[in-house]
């Protein structure tokens, strides 16, 4: 009895070595990803609008969640891998904007909070549970994924859209935000954003780039799960 | 122990002795993009001490070269007036080409004028050098001459208030922000109890039950999936039910605005002089910068040189003006109505070193300023020049 619970305890030690390196590890590689391939969009609110940053962020963010789902699903049948992954992203993003953003550059925090895919990463992984099924969870799962995202983040974005008069021109919060708070490196032509041009189908930005964005991850799913299984290997764990 | 004791005194020595960095690197942007692309001049800061919560200007004039080098930078068909400084220390209140707003990027014309306005109001404490600023796309950053500015007070009383379209006031640096907390604490606490159902009992255990073909009801059980249902539930409902709570809290919102604001250049003054640039050489060895002009007087009156500014400094004919660099004209005499002269401006300034303008390190090494020429009634003629190739005298 002794030892079982010996056992059970070293087990326990073991897991949560485990769980700070991977904590540790992907709070550092994630989040340097996110910041490569979504930076500006996500940094600021007056970068995001309603086509680049809600095509380019759900496409950028499968990357990491996908094959650690492919790991722990696959070797362990945990349904937490998207979760986990961008539960540390978050936990990252938000250690950077209160320290840098704002201890030391002095940005205020509304201007520079991190977006959110907490919401998509619960029913991505949730539908690979209930389905057990790759294929599925890449089509319907990275298609929420994608449809989840600019809905899961308007409760906090839709107070910085409210217009407001300023030196004779309308803009929105956000604009205004962009334009007071200096920032000698990112003039406004510099903004990566919806400029009008989405002509055809009027007015519903939102959606179409939704759309797109929710093909484009099915495939981004599919490569990294199929790279994850490349490089996943737990053969030396039979010789332990 | 010693050695390793030593080695970091004297690294700690050699730390200690550094001077403080006093600039942000205008210095080292090319001498040919700071002489022949914005041409800043009657450049004046408000005050140079501000409180926080208090307003300060930067104003005053550019000229874009004629001879804009696009071979190297983009035209400014795009451009951004802005202000540098290290962050937002101080917030832009407004800013103003031609008393026209620019909250939007604008093209400007290569070989005109501009006046221009900036409105700044004390945010953080601390000491800034505060330039103007053009970015051009294409170019980058062109920074305009620059003037220590201290902010005063007490960080923690600014505020930002500000009226909405939808008659709310609040106060911009803070605004919102409870509300973005709020839903990333739901959203991770959601996140957070998925995460620990899993792992409330060991699970590295779980690779060899996976290996050795345990069922799936062994590793997921029926309890799991109705607990994953019902979380799956929940997050669609805290999504769903959070958009349309939010769109019933925000009626009225608009898109993130984009655009171009056209400004129309300041009139052209007749132009009453002619200005030729023969030749122009430096000698390395007296840092002294001579320009010969052939200048053509066909205004009313007889004129003067009395100012020559070339990348942001400012060389002043003592005959005229007081200033820490100097010029020396000869022959020093006005040039009469209807005459032709021929004019050395010599500058013999540590300025061009320490500033780093010798150009003799760089590809493109061409010379450009602005001259002011000035009648006896103190009006102003400004001539932008260009010269070739800058030639050091090295015997």
């Amino acid at each position: 009895m002794a030892q079982v619970s010996q056992a059970a305890r070293l087990e326990r030690t073991f897991d949560w070595i485990v769980i700070f390196i991977a904590v540790c590890l992907f709070i550092g590689a994630f989040h340097l990803h996110v910041m490569l391939f979504v930076g500006d969009w996500d940094f600021w609110t007056d970068w995001k609008d309603r086509r680049w940053w809600v095509t380019v962020t759900p496409i950028a963010l499968i990357t990491f969640p996908a094959a650690v789902q492919t790991f722990l699903w696959e070797k362990l049948r945990l349904p937490f891998g998207a979760t986990f992954c961008v539960l540390l992203l978050v936990i990252g993003e938000w250690l950077t904007r209160t320290f840098h953003f704002y201890g030391w550059t002095n940005f205020p925090l509304n201007f520079t909070w991190p977006a959110t895919m907490l919401p998509s990463a619960l029913v991505l992984d949730i539908i690979l549970m209930q389905t057990g099924s790759v294929i599925l969870t890449a089509i319907g799962g990275s298609l929420l994924w994608a449809a989840m995202f600019y809905p899961g983040n308007w409760p906090m974005l839709a107070p910085f859209r409210v217009p407001v008069e300023y030196l004779g021109s309308v803009m929105s919060l956000s604009d205004l935000q962009g334009y007071q708070y200096i920032r000698t490196s990112t003039p406004e032509y510099l903004r990566i954003i919806e400029r009008g041009t989405l002509r055809t189908f009027g007015q519903d930005v939102t959606p179409v780039s939704a759309a797109f964005s929710g093909f484009v991850c099915v495939w981004i799913y599919l490569w990294w799960w199929a790279m994850a299984r490349a490089f996943y290997t737990t053969r030396f764990v039979r010789s332990v | 122990m010693k050695q390793f004791i030593r080695s970091a005194f004297i690294i700690g020595l050699l730390a200690l002795s550094s001077s403080y960095a006093d600039a942000h690197g205008e210095k080292s942007q090319e001498p040919f993009l700071r002489m022949r692309t914005v041409m800043w001049y009657d450049v004046q800061w408000s005050t140079d001490k501000v409180g926080v919560n208090e307003e300060m200007t930067i104003s005053g004039k550019f000229h874009l070269f004629e001879e804009w080098p696009t071979n190297v930078v983009a035209a400014p068909t795009s451009a951004w007036l802005n202000a540098s400084v290290a962050g937002p220390q101080l917030i832009r209140l407004a800013t103003y080409i031609n008393d026209v707003p620019m909250l939007n990027s604008v093209s400007l014309e290569i070989g005109r004028d501009y006046e221009f306005k900036i409105i700044l109001k004390g945010r953080n404490p601390g000491r800034y050098h505060i330039h103007p600023m053009l970015n051009v796309k294409g170019g980058g950053p062109i920074a305009g001459p620059g003037q220590w500015v201290t902010v005063e007070g007490d960080p923690d009383t600014f505020t930002n208030p500000i009226t909405t379209l939808t008659g709310q006031t609040i106060d911009l640096e803070t605004y919102g922000l409870g509300r973005v907390i709020s839903w990333h604490v739901i959203t991770i606490a959601l996140a957070l109890g998925w995460i620990l159902f899993w792992m409330r009992s060991p699970f590295l255990g779980r690779l060899l039950l996976v290996q050795g073909g345990a069922s799936e009801e062994e590793l997921v059980s029926k309890r799991d999936r109705i607990v994953g249902l019902g979380v799956l539930a929940a997050t669609l409902a805290l999504v769903i039910g959070g958009y349309f709570l939010t769109e019933a809290q925000y009626p009225v919102t608009v898109p993130l605005q984009s655009g171009r604001t056209p400004i129309p250049p300041l009139e052209k003054p007749p132009q009453t002089l002619n200005v030729n640039v023969e030749r122009a050489t430096y000698a390395v060895a007296t840092r002294t910068f001579t320009l010969t002009l052939k200048v053509t007087n066909k205004d009313q009156q007889p004129v003067q040189l009395g100012e020559m500014s070339a990348a942001n400094i400012r060389f002043l004919n003592p005959q005229l003006f007081k200033g820490d660099h100097q010029l020396l004209v000869e022959p020093s005499e006005p040039v009469q109505p209807g005459e032709t002269k021929t004019l050395k401006v010599i500058v013999s300034d540590a300025v061009w070193e320490t500033e780093h303008l010798t150009m003799s390190s760089d590809p493109e090494n061409r010379f450009a300023a602005l001259l002011m020429f000035f009648d006896p009634q103190g009006s102003r003629r400004i001539i932008a020049v260009s010269a070739g190739t800058l030639i050091p005298q090295y015997l």
